[in-house]
């Protein structure tokens, strides 16, 4: 569980949840939820041994080392269960079960100590595999009914969701004491995928003044905050790639990267200005057959500092034929007074949003800050917009930041 | 027309967001649950949904639900909401329905179909547009009238532009159903999943024409220019076993899932629960897995009313 953040991950999905917890076993004031911890690596023991009220818990952090040895675990929890230690009037307890590996012990013999146990029969039991080395068919085992499956979270994020979802829903049907309906409707859940795409240019004179490395550092500085929106909704999966154009274009970074996981490398300048090409390369992606239905707005940004050297009409032709080209969120960054502007503006494809004017590092820096965040932030929460209405963009933009005008530093 | 309906039962207005009801066939469960993106922004529910049935030797049931735009413009769209399904409603219990019942329709169905193709999608929409209208009357729009302001800065900065149309205030999306043991009648205008369950379990949605304009957060609306031409309309003759299962859900529910067999798979377990454990214990778990759904995919609102025929369920 040390291994990619894993019980980092736990240790914060469950303290995240934490309030929320509270407030569904608040729902019914008549359950007093009380909560306790037990964990396993070389053996096994109460982390939390004493029952706590859940509004009155903390958890401290666990730590990952060791072996799996889940079978003294659920032979601690049997004990627990034993009717003599249990009033026969509480309600069925909910044990949640979280691995990411085999167990290195006999659960066999934990398995049948929890079973043997009219409490343990009756518990509410669920299971979390992290990752993909955990041996589903014993987390089955524990779960013990054939309609729900363990949930599989192999990310942060979904680890996060399944602690909320037992954290909160399951709470709050165990609370009420009637029978669990485990799984949910449907095949398994997804959030919507929102492709944020940098377009950059790295043409000669992206090299002169420190522009280059002005549009690195900017995009690097702006990528903590960049993941700080994208976690403000959970429910939009944001991914990130680049293309890069100078003499031609390719991708920079061709495969959509999770944000959260996403790193920038430098883009170094030399040759033309092929912007044509690079919404060409764009617009292959757009196509339908890549982007699901589904999906939110992709969000667009071109950043040039100079006059396209190709043929762009074709690029933003090919561009705009694409539903999801049409329907992107486009946003145009112009570095330098010798941005050819008004190809800028076609690209925005909307009089009420121009391109925003970069003049400096710092406004640079604004302006990246500005489409990473609050730009990211509407287009991952859209409401509908009717067809056919008088309705300018497809996704309203937050207020523009001004420019930094400095007197002595200008491209 | 005299009308020859039956005795009915139908959801009320300020309806619970999960109910059930039974009626000689048809069971109808419904559920409605804020989006978790809208819990976290304090934006209302945008969704709403009604249904009436009957009783009698023919099982008789109309389902509808809307979906409300919700966004900067759209300031009263929950309300849209409301009214498109009640609208949607008394047209297709008050007007088409008779008609369907009388025989008339089936003799000619050919004739029926090319009447009310043409006239329903129109009469639904002005049903709507005077209805949203009498609303902005009783009740005129404030200068910096907002969808859901958090505070009052917020209200100015997202105030509605001067000429945002009153349709466009109001705007959302409506599915319809209407069923008869010898005729089924689907109706959809913008997003949203229609999705049938055949006795032999398989998942069917009826045939509409493609709407083009639905990708990303575009929608035909009620609230778009021409909305009559982009409602679709499909009348189902039953001729042999009909759908033991009918479903209208808003788009916030396929959305929720990564492409369209996980969706339609919502369908074959929500009959399989109801099979298995009966209705009002779905009624009972709904607004929790639609909850659990919604924080786990879209975030959005999500609503479903669901028409399970018992007599063919047992």
């Amino acid at each position: 569980m040390g291994y990619g953040g894993r019980i980092q991950s736990l240790n914060f999905a469950i303290r995240d949840t934490l309030p929320q917890m509270q407030d569904a076993a608040a729902e019914n004031p008549n359950a007093e939820v009380l909560l306790r911890v037990v964990k396993f690596s070389n053996g096994a023991s109460w982390h939390a041994a004493n029952p706590v009220p859940v509004d009155q818990f903390n958890l401290v952090d666990l730590e990952a080392s060791g072996a799996a040895d889940m079978g003294k675990a659920l032979q601690l929890v049997a004990e627990q269960l034993d009717q003599a230690v249990l009033p026969q009037r509480m309600l069925p307890p909910v044990l949640v079960l979280i691995s990411c590996s085999k167990p290195s012990d006999d659960v066999d013999v934990g398995l049948r100590a929890l079973m043997d146990q009219p409490w343990g029969r009756k518990a509410v039991r669920i299971a979390v595999a992290v990752g993909d080395e955990v041996d589903r068919s014993i987390l089955q085992r524990f779960i013990g009914h054939p309609e729900l499956e363990p949930l599989q979270a192999n990310n942060a994020e979904s680890l996060v969701r399944f602690i909320k979802w037992v954290s909160t829903a399951i709470l709050r049907i165990s609370t009420k004491g009637e029978k669990i309906m485990p799984k949910l409707p449907g095949g398994p859940l997804a959030r919507r995928p929102l492709h944020f795409i940098w377009i950059a240019d790295c043409s000669g004179s992206m090299g002169y003044g420190g522009k280059i490395q002005s549009l690195n550092n900017a995009i690097r500085e702006a990528l903590p905050h960049m993941q700080d929106a994208a976690a403000e909704n959970p429910n939009a999966e944001v991914m990130v790639r680049a293309v890069k154009f100078s003499s031609g274009a390719s991708w920079h970074m061709a495969s959509p990267v999770p944000v959260e996981q996403f790193r920038w490398d430098d883009l170094e300048a030399n040759g033309v200005t092929d912007m044509g090409k690079a919404l060409q390369l764009v617009a292959e992606q757009l196509d339908p057959e890549f982007m699901p239905q589904r999906a939110l707005p992709p969000v667009l940004v071109l950043i040039s500092d100079g006059h396209p050297t190709d043929d762009i009409n074709s690029g933003l032709r090919d561009l705009m034929a694409q539903p999801w080209g049409t329907k992107a969120v486009r946003i145009a960054i112009a570095i330098g007074d010798d941005a050819e502007k008004n190809v800028l503006q076609r690209f925005i494809g909307h009089p009420e949003l121009e391109p925003l004017q970069a003049n400096n590092a710092e406004s640079l820096v604004k302006f990246i800050k500005w489409v990473s965040t609050a730009v990211l932030k509407s287009a991952s929460s859209p409401a509908s917009q009717a067809v056919n209405t008088n309705q300018s963009t497809n996704v309203p933009l937050p207020p523009v930041p001004d420019p930094d005008v400095q007197v002595d530093d200008v491209w | 027309m005299e009308s020859t309906l039956p005795p009915s039962q139908a959801s009320r207005d300020k309806a619970p967001f999960s109910g059930t009801t039974s009626a000689c066939g048809w069971q109808i469960v419904s559920g409605s649950v804020p989006g978790a993106m809208h819990e976290r922004s304090g934006a209302p529910n945008q969704d709403a949904l009604s249904w009436w049935s009957a009783e009698g030797e023919r099982p008789l049931a109309v389902l509808c639900i809307a979906d409300g735009h919700g966004g900067k413009e759209y300031t009263r769209s929950h309300i849209g909401a409301r009214r498109a399904v009640q609208e949607a409603q008394m047209f297709l219990v008050s007007e088409v329905m008779p008609r369907i019942l009388d025989r008339d329709a089936l003799e000619n169905l050919t004739r029926f179909k090319r009447h009310f193709s043409e006239q329903m999608p129109k009469l639904l929409v002005s049903r709507w547009r005077a209805s949203i209208y009498e609303h902005a009357s009783d009740i005129p729009f404030s200068k910096n009238e907002t969808s859901h302001p958090k505070d009052e800065a917020e209200a100015l900065t997202n105030a509605t532009r001067p000429d945002t149309s009153v349709e466009q205030r109001y705007g959302a999306t409506l599915l319809a159903a209407l069923l008869t043991p010898e005729l089924h009648l689907y109706i959809q205008l913008g997003d949203g999943d229609v999705l049938t369950v055949t006795a032999e379990g398989e998942v069917v949605r009826p045939p509409f024409p493609a709407d083009s304009h639905l990708l990303a957060n575009h929608t035909t609306s009620l609230c778009s220019k021409d909305a009559w031409r982009y409602v679709r309309v499909h009348f189902q003759p039953i001729v042999e076993r009909p759908p033991v299962f009918v479903m209208l859900a808003t788009d916030g529910y396929a959305n929720s899932f990564a492409d369209d067999a996980d969706f339609e798979q919502v369908a074959r377990d929500l009959y399989a629960a109801i099979q298995q454990e009966g209705p009002d214990a779905v009624a009972g778990h709904l607004p929790d897995w639609l909850d659990a759904t919604s924080k786990g995919g879209s975030g959005d609102d999500i609503s479903v009313v669901i028409a399970a025929n018992m007599s063919r369920l047992e």
